[in-house]
């Protein structure tokens, strides 16, 4: 990483989580897999930031290590200037597999219920909460039905559901809807940018679906494929949204990762449309 | 299977005589459609029972088989008496309390070996070797650790149910999606708040399984347990009705055994059922 770009990111104001010279490495069995090699990136308040990059760059480690499951080998992974060193409900991670994440012995309104109760809320504050969280993703006729009566989407609503409820910081999604169809993916698309935009959270979204990214973000963040993954290059997205494929800015956007990813001296960093 | 399934197998031609297909089709007639539910269980007694009474008035001496009938007239004066009800309740208690102990246990150590990796690298070469130890091959260890008393059966018992109820739930708690821990512990649930609220009711599913299985085998249990160390229970009719060769009361004592058995994993099932249901999906 060039001694240039990390003073420019490390100048970016009021950052909530800032990541420093994260390196990740495996020993295995004598050799040592070095997994992501000189991570540094800040991400503001309220931003929607998406990590970019092909299967097995290790952008869902450097997610896992936001969230507090993994621990960095060295660096530094810190929220608002303090160590990230556990997992906290200020930062709540979600997963593809809304069937494994959800509870299955509990109902729509039970899996959202479960965050509440350690947080001794009264009763009654809980059922708003959930009503509210529940209508918030248009499950609020299914409130009583268990996940497995639930459809994949519906599964992931649910989950975003949950994890409104407990009011954290920092959405952290790991590919969240990779296992949808693509017409389910693109109402997803829609619905969570409606609720990002209401709850101003900051999201970090891990994909590895260009267009999804670029339908998405404020900032995509493209990791070069791994081993030794890096940022290949930052893109900041200041286009309107919904940005349609079809609009020349959005094509001309997608045309520039893809020349980025394909031209790979991976070292480049970039700061496209920034202010 | 509630739908019929006519099996159609196209013949190539010239490679098999043109009668196989109705062969085909008479065999899945045969192979158990017209017979379902109940009446098929209906079905299976009254062959049993013929086939029972047939062979002990025809093929062999009726001593070494008493009829169904004989067996019947045996069984009355002894349920009239309260014998049979006496010996099953005796066997029952300690077959519950073996076997409540049993799971308890194996469940706790269950959790512990499915969560914390050292407990189990060092427990698991231990159980792979007590696994082949049968209730009956620890009878004689037990009468000399605990007497002929009740506690050396419900040892037998514990013995022979802690091991499924270990193997079972530790398998399902080390099959707990990790996402759907960590996802726990996102929404703020403590170390102890998820082994309660998510590891266990992940897990339920395999520990009711380990239950079922260490259910039967503590009733395969309670019968040595009982022939060699007891003054009650079934397993000391069966060893009295023996010593006296009276094969009449050891087959009201075999036939009380089972069906015993057959009541206790219904009734199981069915607290499971009512109780539990939503654990069970997956």
């Amino acid at each position: 990483m060039p001694a240039a770009a990390d003073l420019a990111l490390s100048a970016t104001p009021a950052a909530l989580i800032s990541v420093r010279r994260v390196t990740k490495h495996y020993q295995t069995r004598g050799s040592r897999y070095v997994a992501l090699d000189g991570i540094d990136l800040d991400i503001g308040e309220g931003e929607f930031v998406c990590l970019l990059g092909p299967s097995g760059c290790g952008k869902s480690t450097l997610l896992n290590m936001i969230a507090g499951f993994e621990k960095a080998s060295s660096g530094a992974v810190e929220m608002r200037g303090r160590s990230i060193d556990s997992a906290g409900s200020e930062r709540m991670l979600f997963f593809q597999d809304a069937g494994a994440a959800l509870f299955p012995w509990l109902t729509a309104a039970e899996n959202v219920r479960f965050g509440l109760t350690p947080r001794r809320i009264p009763r009654k504050l809980q059922d708003e909460k959930i009503e509210h969280h529940l209508a918030m993703v248009g499950l609020r006729e299914h409130a009583h039905k268990f996940p497995s009566q639930l459809s994949g989407g519906m599964k992931q609503r649910l989950q975003i559901a949950r994890a409104l409820a407990i009011d954290p910081d920092v959405l952290l999604m790991d590919e969240p809807f990779g296992a949808l169809d693509p017409m389910t993916r693109r109402r997803m698309h829609e619905e969570l940018l409606r609720i990002w935009q209401q709850t101003r959270k900051t999201v970090v979204f891990v994909t590895h679906d260009i267009s999804e990214a670029v339908a998405l973000a404020d900032r995509i963040v493209l990791l070069t494929v791994g081993p030794r993954s890096h940022i290949a290059a930052i893109f900041s997205v200041d286009l309107p949204r919904p940005r349609l494929a079809t609009e020349s800015a959005v094509a001309i956007l997608l045309a520039e990762i893809e020349r980025t990813i394909d031209t790979g001296d991976g070292t480049a960093l970039r700061e496209d449309g920034a202010p | 299977m509630n739908k019929t399934i006519v099996e159609w197998h196209p013949v190539v031609s010239g490679t098999e005589p043109a009668s196989g297909i109705h062969w085909t089709r008479r065999l899945s007639v045969l192979s158990g459609e017209a017979l379902r539910g109940p009446l098929a269980i209906v079905a299976s007694f009254v062959l049993a029972l013929a086939v029972w009474q047939f062979v002990s008035t025809y093929l062999v001496n009726p001593y070494m088989i008493p009829p169904p009938a004989v067996v019947f007239e045996t069984a009355i004066p002894m349920f009239a008496s309260g014998e049979i009800l006496a010996s099953v309740g005796i066997s029952l208690v300690r077959v519950m309390v073996g076997f409540l102990l049993g799971s308890f246990v194996g469940i706790v150590l269950g959790v512990a070996m499915g969560r914390l990796e050292i407990v189990n690298r060092l427990l698991d070469p231990i159980i792979e070797l007590m696994r082949y130890l049968s209730p009956t091959a620890m009878i004689p260890i037990a009468v000399i650790w605990f007497g002929i008393g009740e506690t050396s059966k419900y040892f037998l018992i514990f013995w022979g149910c802690f091991v499924f109820v270990l193997i079972n739930t530790t398998a399902g708690v080390i099959r707990v999606p990790v996402g759907r821990e960590r996802a726990a512990r996102c929404l703020g649930a403590s170390r102890f708040g998820i082994i309660l609220k998510v590891v266990l009711p992940s897990a339920l599913p395999d520990i009711v399984t380990g239950m079922r299985l260490a259910m039967a085998t503590s009733l395969m249990a309670i019968v040595p347990a009982e022939m060699l160390a007891a003054d009650s229970g079934l397993g000391y009719l069966l060893q009295t009705s023996g010593m006296l060769a009276q094969t009449n009361r050891i087959f009201v004592a075999l036939v009380t055994i089972s069906v015993l058995g057959f009541i206790l994993d219904f009734v199981f099932r069915l607290i499971v059922r009512k109780t539990m249901s939503r654990y069970m999906m997956v």
